[in-house]
This record gives C-alpha cells, structure tokens and sequence, in this order.
C-alpha cells in the first residue's frame, strides 16, 4: 500500500467549507438538512455546470452492536436509532457528497452506497457476505470504545480481507461510542499502538449529528496513511484522477 | 301395556287434575305484580344484584386474582363443595370480577377458576410444587397492569424457561412469569386449555402455545371492554408468532436444541415485536383488520404493469410497490399470500424505509407459504416514501422504474387520501375505512377539515383513534369476523370470541350506527364490503344511512375496488 496518495493529495479536504462549494452542496442539502435521495433521484446541477458521478460500495464490518446502522445513518444525515435493533439482512444507504479534485479542479459527486449488514444474519444466511463482498471498493472496520473485544478483534477481522481473492480495497478503522467516554474500555495508547502497526486510517465518531456534514467530511479526509478519499479514488480512479470518462460511465451502470 | 299400568297412570292424571283444580287462581296481572314485589322486597338478598359481600362469601379471594395471591389462606368450602361452583354466574362473583375465560374441549365458563382453587388448597395440605402455581405476590402483577400499556412473555412451552420479555420497561420479575406459566401449566394437567383470564381492574392476561415449542402471553392493563380486548391480545399472539417465524423460520422455533442460543437470535425479532406492541404508524390499521392497508393510484393500470414486468424480469412472481407504507400495486401472487403475510410483509417494508436506507435484502419465511425455507426479500426506495419489493433477486430498479417516476410522484402526492382524486368524497365524510372482503384489502382515510366548527370536530389522531374503535365494536360484536387463513377451526372454536349477540341470531346484522359528542358513526357490510364512517355531529342521524350507501358506492364505482 506504498503507493496510496498522501491525505488531502487528490481531493480538495474540507471543501464544503469553502464559498465555491455551496452550489454543490445545496444539492444536497433541504431545510438545512440532508436530503433523502431515492434510487431513481440524484442531486442535479443545472446543465452548464452538470458533473459526472462516480459509484463507491462501502462495506460496514464489525460485530453485533458496534454501531453499523448508527453509523450509516449518522453518514446520510439520518438520525440514529436510539435503541438497538438488529440488522436481520443487508439495507444499504446512499450518501452522495461533492468532491473538489485537487489536482485539476474538477468537481465530482461521490455516490457512496453504505453496505450494512447484521452481525447475526451474517451468521445465519450464506448468501449475505458474498453479495457485500461483490465489487466492493472499501471496508469500514468498526470496533466500539465501550467494548474491548470488539477492538481486540480488529486485526483478524482486517486479516480476512488481505491477499489476493479480494483485490485493492480501501481500508478504514472506525472506533464508535468516543462518546461514551465514561465507559471507554480501549486505552488510546492501545489505539495508537494499533494504527502504528496496522498502519490504517483511523477514525473517531460518537455523540450528536451536527449538521450531518461534519461526518462525511472527517471520513472523506480521515488523517492517516491513506486519507479515505483518497484511497477510494485510488482503488478505482487511480492518480491521475479521472482520466477515463469510461471509467465513470461504466461505474454509474454498475449499479 | 297391561292393563294394571294403564289403570296406575290413569289415577295419577286424576290425582294431577283434582290438585291443579284445587289451586286458587289468579289474574295473570296480579301474579306479575305478586312477583315484582317479591323481587323488589328480597333485591338486597339477591346476590346477583348486591354481589356478595365479602364478609359472609366464603370463596372471598385475598387479593384481586384469587391464584395469584400469596396468602394460602383459602377457605376449605371450595375444596368441599366444588359442585357448587359450576354455575358460571356464581363463580365470576364469588371471585370478585375475577374471571377465568377457558374452554375445556368445550367447557363452560369459569370452572377452572374452581379448580385452580381447589388444587392449591390441596397444595397448602400436601406440598406439590411441580403441580401448584407458584405464588406470587398479587401486588407485582397489579403494578404490571396499572400503566395500561401491553406486556409479552415468551417461554418455551416444554419447560417454562423465559426466553423474551418485551413491552415493559423494566424486565419483569421472574415469579410472575414463572407463575403466569405455572398456572397454564397446571391448567393443562387438568385437561383444560387456559386462554384467557380477567382481573377484577380490568387487566387481562391471554395465554397460547404454537407448535408445542414455544408459548407467548400477553398481559394488558385493558381498558377497553374484555371481549375487544381479549380478540386483540389473541390476535396481537398470533402476529408476534409470525413475526418470529419470518425472520427466524419455523425450524429454528420449534427444534429447540440449544435455548442460550434461541433467546439470542429471538432479539432479531425485537424490532417487528415492538413495532407490533406500539402500533407506530397512524393511519396503518393492518394490525386490526388483517385487510392489506391499499392505496389506490390515479394510474393503476400503469403501475400494475411496470410491477408485473418488475417482477418477471426479477425472476419472481412476487412484486408490490408501497407508496406511504400503503399497497398500491402488487402481483397477483402477492394478493395470493396469506392476509396475515401481506400485512406482515408491509409492515416489515414500512420499518425498512422508516430507516431511511435506500434497498434493502432481507432473508425472510413465510409463516404460512414458506415456513421453514427463507427467500429473499429485495426492497427497492424509489423515491422517499416509495417502495418497491420483490421476493427474489433483482438489480433492474432504474430500468423498469425510471419512466414511472411522474406516476409514482402522483401516488405520492394522494398523501394519506389514499384514493385518486376522482371519487369525491362527500364533506360530511370526516374519515373512512373500506374493506373489501375477498381480497382482503382495506384504504382509509381521515380527511383534515379546513373550516373550524362549533363544537370543534374531532383532531386527525383522535379520528383514527375513533375508526379503530368503530372497527372493533362493530366486528366483535355484530358483523362477523374473518379470521386470517391461519387459524385452525379447532383454534377457532377454542377462542370462542364471537360476541354471543351474534350467536343468538340466525342472520347477519348489515349495518349499525353509534351517535356521541363527538360523532356519529355508521357501519356497512355488504356481500363484497365492510365499510366504516365518521361523520360530524351535524349530520342528522336519519342521513348516516344514505350517506354511507352512497359513499361506497362512488368509491366501487371510481375505483373498482
Ligand atoms: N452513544 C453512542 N451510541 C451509539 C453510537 N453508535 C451506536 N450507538 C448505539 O449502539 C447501539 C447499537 O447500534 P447499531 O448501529 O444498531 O448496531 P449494529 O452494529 O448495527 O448491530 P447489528 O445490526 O446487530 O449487527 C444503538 O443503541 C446505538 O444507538 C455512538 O457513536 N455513540
Ligand atoms: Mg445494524
């Protein structure tokens, strides 16, 4: 994994701060919310300023009450259950997000398709994992703050999606519940041990959505060795960005 | 016939005749009058009006349901003169509004009570705890029943190991599960099947086993007249069996290896359990009338088409879109399920796309069609608050659906109208519920009302409040219900919760009407339709009948439904 771009090196990092931005992410964005895309809609820009979409399959792993639905909702801006249900099959969630290639400019909407599935189904049902392993582009790993085993896991988890079977995917380490710290249970000198040998991104979340722009921004730009943006735009786009339209189209008919 | 019988029956119709002539006779009004001052005169001898009090009623229970008591202080008298006690009437009083509804293979009412009574006495002489009911302090299940919510348990039938609780808030204690199964326990060593028991606040607690492996109880604070509520308890435990059978299969319920790991894989089905006991969604009513909660497009031919080609090319025959959690079209293999499937099918797609997510790909059983081999069910949001589903494997969503997407606006913006703007509605109609008996479909409607009136018109909520209501009077007590495929005819018969009005009746009642403060009701029942209407005080109760009449027969006829 020598060869992933450094964070912030493809796209543009924190740009929906920016004034340039603000077209784009009204699309978005309804009352000062996120808006809630169906599957036959899509944020349209006005045609002299149409970009292209570029599809990612995001895949969310970890076990029974890490928080995968919380965190998927929490990325689309949805709110978050309070209680925990479990995921009895797969639902996926749909997030797009403008992005601001560093290099030349461009703007593209990343259409990041969650992949949520629960811990016990993928236990009960054979068929489940293959289909979230299908032409996946990257894999959240989860472990909770609150819940020492689940981080003591981390390593054969990612373990298993190593070698050649699975291809290049992007990989990201998510610890949820930093909220709790009064429960924390995993030492931060053991998270920063663990990122030092793993040598992933590492990401913490937990308390209230704020705008619901917050998150993706942090996940999009995560700091580590390989921003996730980057790394995502790498798995398939590969530096230079975007060169082939071809590339995108056949993205976009994947779905 | 000899001759010397002949002669002895002979003397007695003589000796019958010379005593009736005998008698002094009197004015059938004056024996009337005789009778009424009798009455009047020993009324507060009568225990069934005075109820007996409770310091001359040797069967007086302790507390408020007798066999939960923790007193076994009870009266020998029982256990000495059970015989008398087989008078259903008596028995209800004797235990203080302490009824126990159960049917022995077709018993009479309130018999176990005495037997259950008897038992434990026994059980205070010679200890037999594996027969006798645990005790419990009566005071834990009054605290259960007092905040008016739904209490589940759900137990393993063989032994009465706890497996879920939900409902409460707290985790109830394990004395009053174990004795709520104690007493079914005890009930079927007898001979007898426990369904249903009345506490004297009201409170009710309903048992049932399925499939001899597992057994649910539902425990409600009531409020509501005991026979409504005891059929929507009894109803409300056949829905939660099949939500348990949908997401786990029947296998796993009923081949109980390994309990530890049944009672984990039972909380997958806390969030259809929960969704069931809290009734989320106004304006669903499928949970009630087991009718498929409909929409009906301006464009049905339109959609119905793009459904069926949906579903072919998806491998299924099984397809149905939802648009507001409602059915707006499905394929005819759809409207084939059970009714209890189609209801449970859209009520799993509604938490779905409550959730937010944009597809989903559920394994589920069919409690009915597929109990024990699970298929996929693919859920595809189309737009916000339309759905569709296929029961197989599909990737073809933006080709069939993307040409529809002004038709599916136009269902979405019918909002909870649920009908296409060309069948008018009478303004007298404040809300709606049709259902079509045969396919088992139901719309509704509560209109909102622009205009203030004096007095003030009942709110949405409490409009749907009110239909509900009507829906229950009306089916437990006179048109007949249409229980779900599902229910054996001997489960029938042991449910027995068909109003006796109705029983006593060699036909059908075709409408009925209520009159309060806050509206005016009317209930139909046609061959094909059941419809039920709200109206505003205002309509003149002679009009309640035209306007019902007329109101199904411009929804029929613009919709053909
Ligand atoms: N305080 C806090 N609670 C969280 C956070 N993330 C998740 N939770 C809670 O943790 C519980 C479980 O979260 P889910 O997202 O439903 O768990 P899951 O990983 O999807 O579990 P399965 O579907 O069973 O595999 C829920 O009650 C969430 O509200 C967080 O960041 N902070
Ligand atoms: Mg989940």
């Amino acid at each position: 994994m020598a060869d992933v771009p450094a964070p912030g090196s493809v796209v543009v990092s924190d740009w929906h701060r920016c004034k340039d931005s603000k077209e784009y992410f009204n699309k978005i964005l309804h009352k000062k919310r996120r808006k809630n895309f169906g599957l036959l809609e899509s944020p349209v820009m006005p045609p002299h300023a149409a970009v292209d979409t570029v599809h990612y399959k995001i895949f969310i792993s970890g076990k029974s009450g890490v928080g995968k639905t919380a965190l998927a909702a929490r990325l689309a801006g949805l709110n978050i259950p309070p209680v925990h249900y479990e995921t009895t099959g797969i639902e996926t969630t749909v997030v797009y997000w403008p992005v601001k290639l560093r290099e030349s400019g461009r703007v593209l909407f990343f259409r990041l398709q969650l992949w949520d599935c629960g811990e016990n189904a993928l236990r009960r049902f054979d068929h489940l994992l293959p289909s979230c392993k299908e032409q996946v582009d990257a894999v959240l790993f989860l472990f909770s703050f609150t819940d020492r085993p689940s981080f003591d896991d981390l390593s054969n988890q990612i373990g298993k999606w190593n070698g050649p079977s699975v291809g290049r995917v992007a990989k990201l380490v998510v610890g949820t519940k930093f909220d709790l710290f009064m429960h924390c249970d995993v030492a931060e000198r053991d998270v920063r041990d663990f990122q030092e040998t793993m040598g992933l991104p590492l990401l913490r979340v937990g308390g209230e959505v704020s705008d619901g722009l917050g998150d993706v921004a942090l996940l999009l730009n995560c700091p580590g060795r390989a921003a996730v943006a980057s790394g995502l735009c790498h798995s398939w786009i590969g530096p230079p960005p975007v060169t082939a339209g071809g590339r995108d189209s056949s993205l976009i008919q994947r779905s | 016939m000899s001759s010397s019988s002949n002669l002895v029956a002979m003397k007695k119709v003589v000796q019958q005749l010379r005593f009736e002539a005998s008698i002094n006779r009197v004015k059938v009004s004056q024996a009337a009058a005789d009778l009424q001052q009798f009455c009047l005169q020993n009324a507060l001898q009568d225990p069934l009006l005075t109820g007996v009090s409770s310091s001359t009623n040797p069967f007086r229970p302790q507390k408020v349901c007798s066999f939960f008591a923790s007193s076994g202080a009870l009266p020998s008298h029982i256990a000495a003169r059970p015989a008398e006690c087989n008078r259903p009437l008596r028995l209800r009083r004797m235990n203080h509004g302490t009824t126990l509804l159960w049917n022995r293979r077709c018993g009479q009412l309130g018999l176990l009570g005495c037997v259950v009574l008897t038992e434990l006495r026994r059980h205070d002489a010679t200890p037999e705890p594996a027969l006798a009911p645990p005790l419990v302090a009566a005071n834990i299940l009054e605290m259960m029943l007092q905040d008016g919510s739904t209490h589940l348990l759900c137990l393993t039938a063989s032994s009465g190991v706890p497996l879920f609780t939900r409902g409460a808030p707290r985790q109830l204690p394990f004395p009053v599960i174990g004795s709520l199964n104690g007493v079914h326990m005890f009930g079927g060593g007898q001979g007898v099947v426990l369904s249903s028991c009345e506490t004297e606040g009201g409170g009710k607690v309903v048992w049932r086993v399925f499939r001899d492996s597992v057994m649910l109880i539902a425990v409600s604070g009531g409020g509501s007249s005991s026979k409504e509520e005891e059929a929507r308890l009894q109803r409300l435990l056949e829905d939660v069996w099949s939500c348990m059978v949908l997401v786990l299969g029947q296998d796993e319920l009923t081949n109980m290896r390994n309990v530890e790991r049944l009672k984990r894989d039972l909380r997958s089905c806390f969030s259809l359990i929960d969704q069931l006991l809290e009734e989320r969604q106004q304006g669903i009513l499928g949970n009630l009338t087991h009718c498929a909660d409909s929409l009906l497009p301006p464009n049905p031919a339109l959609l119905q088409q793009a459904v069926d080609g949906f579903a072919q090319a998806a491998d299924s025959e099984f397809g149905c879109l939802l648009v507001h959690g409602r059915i707006a079209a499905a394929t005819e293999k759809w409207w084939r399920l059970a009714p209890q499937e189609v209801v449970l099918l859209s009520a799993v797609i509604r938490s779905l796309s409550a959730s937010g997510s944009a597809s989903c790909d559920y394994p589920v059983f069919l409690p009915h069609g597929s109990p024990t081999v699970a298929h996929r069910l693919l859920r595809f949001q189309l737009l916000p608050g339309v759905d569709v589903c296929v029961l197989a494997e599909s990737e073809l969503v933006g080709l069939f659906w993307s040409p529809l997407v002004e038709a599916l606006r136009d269902c979405l913006a019918l909002g909870k109208r649920c009908m296409p703007t060309s069948v008018s509605l009478r303004p007298d109609v404040l809300a709606l519920l049709l259902i079509n008996r045969d396919t088992r479909r139901s719309v509704s409607c509560v209109r909102t009302h622009p205009l203030p009136s004096d007095p003030p018109l009942p709110s949405e909520a409490r409009c749907w409040e009110l239909l509900k209501l009507l829906y229950i009077f009306s089916s437990t007590r006179y048109f007949s219900q249409e229980e779900a495929l599902c229910v054996s005819p001997e489960e029938r018969s042991q449910r027995g919760n068909t109003e006796d009005f109705v029983l006593g009746f060699s036909h059908q009642p075709l409408q009925c009407y209520s009159v309060t403060d806050e509206c005016k009701s009317y209930g139909l029942q046609t061959a094909q339709h059941q419809l039920f209407l709200l109206m505003p005080p205002s309509v003149p109760t002679f009009a309640l009948r035209s306007v019902a009449t007329q109101t199904l027969s411009d929804i029929v006829a613009a919709t053909g439904f």
